[in-house]
């Protein structure tokens, strides 16, 4: 359960490598997320409306993953996300899901379609913005699942 | 980081570039002392895992320092004063989406923080200096409430509407009393949604006729009577009317309050009073009266702001009738791990009456 580590790069660069592990709901959380951010990239910026459909489904998706993930951790979960090994040092990200985080996660999910929706009347660069609400919306559920201070500090930033 | 970008490239006016370094440079001066705290951290244990340092602790004067690098972060985020200054400078340039995303999501993180790291890892620091944060928490709440008072610009009254609630529930955080911990958890809920609702509602209105200032709108609910409608709610959802998620959440607190702290509960009541008479002020002043000559007719909402209101609404109505959906979550979770044994105010008796208000 202990992270030892002597280098806090290192941890960053697993923390992202911690998204693939294919078997968590936490993990599809990311990376529907992390599609949808793709996909929006790909698409040309005049093709206003699949972007704001991919953005809305994307966050949609999330919303009832983060409500798949209510009905699986309410009595509370800890865990290793991953764990990876460097030298001599083996990197556990360790998460944690209890009654807390999972509100703070359905809030996130659930006001990021919301805003997404009510998106309507902004003029110029909405390919950027759905990417940027998009972003925030990843590293925000990243923030409250983490079990590592220092992760936290570097998705709030 | 994206919110500067959001507030730079979306913002609404000349201002946007001087909010968005505000913003910034609050933010960087926050997690400046974050960083330290955990730099410390780091050097004592050799861990920032939370596992790790809840199960072997700390000493206690290394808890009551790193406590304070860690609140001093938090405090920027929620904001407390003297903090807070980037806050309402951030909502008036932010676009709407912006500034829904602030009040919804971004504020929680700093509550978050306060509940997830100093309430569970540095226990004896939160006792030591719950008092302190107590008086910061009632000074900001009255401040910003008596702030509200003087301004014109909707979005800015909302704004400083946020961090009297933050305030409120950082109060009932703070007297680690099982009460009006669930009531701050509930509450953070409840201002997401109707906060955020707010500032959509401004937003819509500022879409049409290009000014947030009071002043301005008189009987808008001849000419948007769905808007009146929805801001209507959302203005009663924001001062906590019954049947509303907020009116639970604030109760609870209130409960938690009056059983630990009756002096500052009264303190906060007075503040929620004000708060509630001013709303209903903006209400008269700009839904009812005679329509001024400036409003001239203009569409309603369009189908997405009605859905998105809705949406808004729903769960604040949903949850203020049953909130047990809720609190069945969140109360097991406070009472296992976020009330300090040995606080200053939580006495085995007030324990009881939390578990009995609660259960009521």
């Amino acid at each position: 359960m202990s992270l030892k580590i002597s280098n806090f790069f290192s941890v960053v660069i697993i923390g992202l490598l911690c998204l693939f592990n294919i078997t968590n709901v936490l993990t599809w959380l990311n990376v529907i997320t992390l599609l949808s951010i793709i996909c929006i990239i790909f698409i040309p910026s005049y093709c206003v409306r699949l972007i704001e459909r991919t953005s809305l489904i994307g966050s949609a998706i999330t919303f009832f993953l983060s409500l798949a993930l209510l009905r699986k951790y309410t009595k509370g979960s800890t865990g290793i996300l991953a764990s990876y090994s460097i030298s001599e040092y083996t990197i556990n990200i360790s998460y944690l899901i209890d009654g807390i985080s999972i509100v703070y996660i359905i809030l996130t999910t659930f006001l990021t379609v919301v805003i997404l929706l009510a998106s309507k009347n902004m003029k110029t660069n909405r390919k950027q913005f759905h990417l940027i609400i998009l972003i925030t919306q990843i590293l925000l559920i990243n923030s409250f699942i983490t079990a590592e201070i220092f992760f936290f500090f570097f998705y709030l930033k | 980081m994206p919110f500067f970008f959001l507030i730079s490239a979306w913002g609404s006016q000349k201002e946007r570039i001087n909010a968005a370094t505000t913003l910034a440079v609050y933010t960087l001066l926050g997690s400046f002392s974050m960083l330290v705290g955990i730099l410390l951290l780091f050097r004592e244990l050799g861990t920032t895992n939370l596992f790790f340092i809840k199960n072997n602790g700390l000493e206690k004067n290394i808890e009551k320092i790193l406590f304070l690098f860690f609140f001093l972060a938090f405090a920027f985020k929620i904001p407390m004063m003297p903090f807070h200054i980037w806050l309402p400078k951030a909502h008036v340039e932010a676009p709407t989406a912006g500034s829904a995303l602030l009040a919804g999501i971004l504020l929680k993180v700093g509550s978050y923080g306060y509940l997830r790291f100093l309430l569970s890892l540095f226990p004896s620091a939160t006792i030591y200096y719950t008092p302190f944060i107590l008086c910061i928490a009632i000074i900001s709440m009255i401040l910003s409430t008596f702030a509200i008072v003087r301004l014109i610009d909707l979005k800015r009254i909302v704004a400083y509407s946020s961090i009297a609630h933050m305030n409120y529930l950082i109060a009932g955080l703070s007297v680690q009393s099982l009460c009006s911990e669930v009531g701050s958890l509930l509450l953070q809920i409840a201002h997401g949604l109707a906060s955020a609702g707010l500032f959509l509602c401004v937003g819509a209105l500022y879409d049409r006729y290009k000014t947030r200032n009071i002043y301005y709108y008189r009987g808008l609910n001849t000419v948007l009577p769905w808007f009146s409608f929805f801001f209507f709610l959302l203005c009663l959802a924001n001062i906590g009317f019954p049947f509303t998620l907020n009116f639970i959440a604030e109760v609870t607190i209130l409960c938690g309050l009056f059983e630990t702290v009756p002096t500052i509960a009264l303190l906060t009541l007075l503040s929620a009073i004000v708060m509630g008479v001013y709303s209903f002020v903006i209400i008269t002043k700009t839904i009812y009266g005679k329509i001024t000559s400036y409003i001239k007719t203009s569409y309603d909402l369009s189908r997405r702001e009605t859905y998105a209101m809705l949406l808004y609404l729903i769960p604040l109505l949903l949850l203020g009738i049953y909130p047990t959906m809720v609190t069945i979550i969140i109360c097991e979770e406070f009472s296992n791990n976020y009330i300090l044994d040995n606080s200053y105010f939580v006495t085995a008796t007030n324990r009881k009456l939390s578990q009995t208000i609660l259960h009521v």
